[in-house]
């Protein structure tokens, strides 16, 4: 739905669910001394903020 | 190197091997069950109805149960601090996967052939026959059911990865999240491409272009996008790869 309007339970729902993306990448970013699970890590964040996004703008 | 794979494969084996024995013997069981289910209920389609999809159900909840073995196997390994053991020897890391690639499509290749026998077997007593046949039943398992060994290694190495207990739920959570966006992404990308460069894959059921009441839908049927297989088969290499390295890396 281009130009939708979020309401204020909408807002505070998707909120968490992309500020725990970011705390979830921040965790396996730290957890790890593989730099190939690092990296994987970000990409797969970075991916599901994407699809995510996607979702919700269109 | 390669009497190294062998001795991986043994040990894969002595790990495997009793949990395989396992679904072997479930597949036998199966067998005697479903004879038993046509002597009580009477030989006639409400009977090969429950069959079919009693083993439909085992099938996939056996599948996933081995698969499932295989992941969390990873981290116990870990835990037991066997993979310096291994990474103490000069093997790398795709061959010690290889093997578990392996035996992993060997035993579910096995249990689910077994069990297509047994449906096959009981339902043909009865008249009934599946409308695939065995070419498709193979072509349509190779679809499904071989891809899903290879994200399964690497889900386990990847969880594995991770210092225990400190981002383990996350990391699983990510990545199974991570493995369908990739999916979907391929998908997405590709999508308007399939159907385009490669011709298109008819599939080898006649029995079911016989029947008359779907002649008219199986016509209209353009068969299934190359496309997609190639894609597949490159993702599952390309995991394959991460999933070596990350073997590797884990110790270091």
């Amino acid at each position: 739905m281009p130009g939708a309007q979020f309401g204020t339970v909408e807002i505070i729902v998707f909120g968490v669910v992309f500020a725990w993306l970011v705390y979830a990448g921040y965790r396996l970013w730290t957890a790890t001394y593989s730099p190939t699970a690092r990296w994987l890590g970000m990409g797969f964040v970075a991916l599901a903020v994407l699809g995510l996004a996607k979702g919700l703008l269109e | 190197m390669m009497n190294a794979f062998r001795t991986l494969l043994w040990l894969e084996l002595r790990k495997f091997g009793v949990f395989g024995l396992g679904l072997l013997l479930v597949v036998a069981g199966w067998f005697f069950m479903a004879r038993q289910t046509f002597e009580w209920n009477g030989y006639k389609l409400e009977s090969a109805a429950m069959v079919f999809a009693v083993t439909a159900f085992v099938a996939v909840g056996g599948s996933i149960a081995y698969l499932a073995a295989l992941i969390m196997d990873f981290g116990r390994e870990y835990r037991a601090g066997r993979w310096s053991l291994l990474l103490g020897s000069p093997q790398p890391g795709w061959l010690y996967l290889a093997a578990r690639t392996l035996m992993g499509v060997g035993v579910l290749t096995l249990f689910n052939g077994g069990l297509w026998l047994v449906q096959t077997f009981w339902l043909g007593q009865v008249g009934v026959s599946l409308p695939i046949g065995l070419g498709a039943g193979i072509w349509l398992y190779l679809l499904g059911g071989l891809a899903l060994v290879v994200p399964a290694l690497f889900l386990g190495l990847w969880v594995a990865a991770y210092i225990p207990g400190k981002a383990t739920l996350i990391a699983l959570i990510i990545g199974v999240i991570g493995l369908g966006q990739v999916l979907e992404w391929s998908a997405r990308l590709w999508g308007s491409q399939f159907y385009r460069w490669l011709p298109a894959w008819k599939l080898p059921a006649p029995g079911v272009e016989q029947n008359p009441a779907v002649r008219m839908e199986w016509e209209n049927f353009p068969g299934l996008p190359s496309e997609a297989f190639v894609i597949l088969s490159v993702l599952t290499a390309l995991f394959f790869f991460v999933a070596s390295r990350l073997w590797q890396e884990v110790e270091a």
